[in-house]
């Protein structure tokens, strides 16, 4: 990893400790900065899927379906941003599918892992924890703020894995 | 390619440039390593991870995709299995970002073939092997680049086999990595398609499955990069040419011939076994090692011992540290060092920071 | 001479893929125009609330509100589905060379003139005669329906120049080969 990589991402499990530390405190208000967030990751994801497309895909057999995903991405990012009376639990539900299918993919990479003898055990951590994050949001579902309290959890596990990583030592060889 | 062709056919192009058994089986055994010396084996054996000549598919699954991500997976790749053809490419209209990528794509006889080979010269054995793993490589998987890229590697679904001199079959695509390829009813397997540009499933020939590899196969299917032009590889021809270059370089390695010329084939030594060796190459079955193996054992009258991954490391590992650039294993770590760094300059140099900015001093 | 590669037939194979991907591009506009319009029904308080205030107070007239506004959703979605679907599978058949109807092309000449004529009513406000400032979101809207004319374009360009390289094309393959 390098230095600026290694600064980036203790920075960003900085932002993201931050982040939980808000949902900690204001709990129930936090939704609309949650939709808030959204709104701009679809809208930016929109964006540069259009941009990838004019400077990139528009010269690839079948590029077109890329121009029609980053129009429809921004489309829906921006209206996003303009929901104000989203149901909460839409949110949590939202948030629910997002950490079932992360605890999913990294379950089945620990499975690959396996089977390819390298190890598996802490993607198989990882991914029943995400799985637990989801199932006991579902469980909760009726106390939201609960369910915003284990969401900041998460989120926090997710910053220091990540700082973690970044201070791990890698070997590094200079050539003369 | 795969091990029959790396360590085998290797070993065999070796003989037939006039090196011994034993300096043919260092020559094939590093051709062979290059697909082999990942970090993981290189941290095991307490040596450069910079020496890296591969990524397994557990770290490539692990590999970051961000730009330093993409620039260490490139730097391996373009330098060992995807060497780009033309650095300098053009085509019209498109932008620098695209360019970019279009210009790491593999093919053989490009300067960097050239290049690859000159390295090697009057260095190790090991350093051959490498250059000739390259070079092989570059016939192989033509027509795909070594960094990931949708709008390079991604190919159409359709893939179509060609038999005979007019048979056509089509080709099913699956994605069982742990299916072996079912080569009687032309089902193979390929990589996902994934829509992100910097996706690993873009990387290299995913899209095509282990095709490229297999010497006996020639394949129609549409590139995403050539603008709606059906490409044909024609496998049997392509290793012909490898295995004849292969020849022909080691001939100028060993000192036979004074220099090396891309797009030139040894007729001398190969024609008397173009029959066998073509052949060899035209059988249909997943791999080819049995086959070269009795052609190398014909040529040198010796055994040829089968792959052994663990065979140096010992010696590497119980090696003091002065020693350790002289054992086996260190001379391939300089060989690959020297491949990639000159690949990597070569790659700056054009104007492109795929590859990462590379300085060599004195240069 | 190599005849997959001829222009003639790099260029039938381009039109077709461009026609294909119009035609499941058209599709998905459908379906996200679907799903837009349910959002903006459910979550957006202007939109949620007209709904509300239309709808009668007492229990009979509620009830009875309540289902024509749902009979009213589920008829346009019926019918924007349908439309996308049949306009788009019918461009997909075509591209692929399994359908031999050209009906979406005049669909796609009637949804140029319409979206083109809605157009400036981002801009106008036509029974107060104002201009309207656009916001983001219709910038994303106007950003959407110019994506759509420009599917609708490909649609019959793709369409007509199919039809010319087809005539084009001799018995044995035979134009202006490249390398």
């Amino acid at each position: 990893m390098t230095k600026l990589q290694r600064i980036r991402d203790i920075l960003l499990g900085l932002i993201m400790i931050a982040i939980a530390g808000v949902m900690f405190l204001f709990q129930e208000s936090v939704y609309w900065v949650i939709i808030s967030v959204l709104s701009v990751i679809f809208t930016f994801e929109g964006l540069s899927t259009i941009i990838y497309y004019f400077t990139m895909a528009r010269f690839m057999t079948g590029g077109r379906s890329i121009l029609y995903k980053g129009v429809i991405l921004l489309d829906f990012g921006i209206l996003t941003g303009t929901l104000t009376d989203v149901p909460r639990i839409y949110v949590l539900l939202y948030l629910v599918a997002i950490h079932a299918f992360s605890g999913a993919v990294e379950l089945l990479r620990a499975r690959e892992a396996a089977s390819y003898g390298g190890s598996w055990k802490l993607k198989m951590f990882h991914g029943i924890l995400d799985l637990s994050m989801a199932l006991i949001c579902i469980v909760f579902i009726r106390r939201l703020n609960i369910a915003v309290i284990i969401y900041a959890f998460g989120l926090v596990y997710s910053a220091i894995l990540r700082i973690v990583s970044a201070c791990r030592r890698t070997k590094l060889v200079y050539i003369p | 390619m795969q091990e029959d062709f790396h360590y085998y056919a290797t070993y065999c192009a070796a003989m037939l440039a006039g090196y011994s058994h034993e300096e043919s089986l260092d020559i094939c055994y590093s051709a062979q390593f290059v697909d082999l010396c990942s970090r993981t084996v290189l941290v095991k054996l307490g040596a450069p991870a910079i020496a890296a000549t591969t990524q397994l598919q557990l770290e490539l699954m692990d590999a970051r995709t961000d730009i330093a991500g993409i620039q260490d997976i490139t730097r391996i790749w373009a330098s060992f299995h995807f060497l780009p053809r033309d650095l300098y490419a053009n085509k019209p209209k498109r932008t620098k970002r695209y360019l970019h990528k279009y210009r790491l794509i593999c093919g053989p006889n490009g300067d960097l073939v050239k290049k690859t080979v000159e390295l090697a010269k009057n260095r190790s054995l090991q350093s051959a092997g490498i250059a000739m793993h390259v070079m092989a490589d570059t016939w192989a998987h033509m027509y795909f680049a070594g960094t990931p890229s949708l709008v390079i590697n991604d190919t159409s679904g359709d893939f179509t086999e060609l038999t005979g001199e007019t048979g056509e079959v089509k080709i099913t695509f699956r994605h069982n990595p742990s299916a072996p390829d079912d080569l009687e009813n032309s089902i193979y397997t390929n990589s996902l398609r994934q829509r992100d540009e910097n996706s690993i499933m873009n990387l290299g020939h995913g899209r095509a499955g282990h095709l490229p590899d297999y010497s006996f196969i020639r394949y129609r299917y549409m590139p995403a990069w050539d603008e709606y032009r059906l490409t044909v590889k024609d496998n049997p021809s392509d290793y012909y040419k490898a295995f004849s270059q292969m020849v022909y370089a080691m001939k100028y390695l060993i000192g036979d011939r004074a220099d090396f010329e891309i797009d030139r084939y040894d007729q001398d030594s190969v024609s008397v076994y173009e029959d066998r060796i073509r052949e060899i190459l035209g059988r249909r079955r997943l791999s080819a090692s049995d086959d070269w193996k009795a052609f190398g054992e014909e040529l040198s009258g010796e055994t040829i011992p089968d792959f052994d991954l663990d065979k140096y490391q010992d010696e590497y590992i119980q090696a003091p540290s002065e020693r350790k650039d002289e054992t086996f294993i260190g001379r391939f770590i300089q060989g690959a060092i020297a491949q990639k760094t000159m690949v990597s300059e070569a790659i700056y140099r054009s104007g492109n920071l795929l590859a990462g900015i590379v300085q060599i001093g004195g240069s | 001479m190599n005849i997959h590669n001829s222009d003639n037939n790099i260029n039938l194979r381009h039109m077709r893929d461009n026609l294909v991907h119009a035609g499941y591009g058209y599709i998905i506009f459908g379906i996200w125009s679907v799903i837009k319009l349910l959002m903006m029904s459910t979550m957006q308080k202007e939109y949620s609330g007209l709904l509300s205030d239309s709808i009668g107070s007492s229990t009979g007239d509620y009830f009875l509100a309540i289902a024509i506004t749902v009979a009213a959703y589920l008829i346009i979605i019926i019918f924007t589905l349908g439309m996308h679907l049949w306009i788009g599978y019918g461009a997909v058949r075509y591209g692929r060379g399994t359908g031999h109807r050209k009906y979406y092309v005049v669909l796609s000449v009637i949804g140029i003139i319409m979206t083109l004529v809605l157009l400036p009513l981002y801009f106008w406000n036509p029974s107060e005669g104002t201009p309207i400032i656009p916001d983001d979101t219709t910038i994303a809207s106007i950003l959407v329906d110019i994506t759509l004319v420009f599917v609708f374009l490909d649609m019959i360009i793709s369409t007509v120049r199919i039809d010319r390289l087809m005539k084009s094309t001799d018995p044995d393959g035979s134009s202006e080969t490249r390398d």
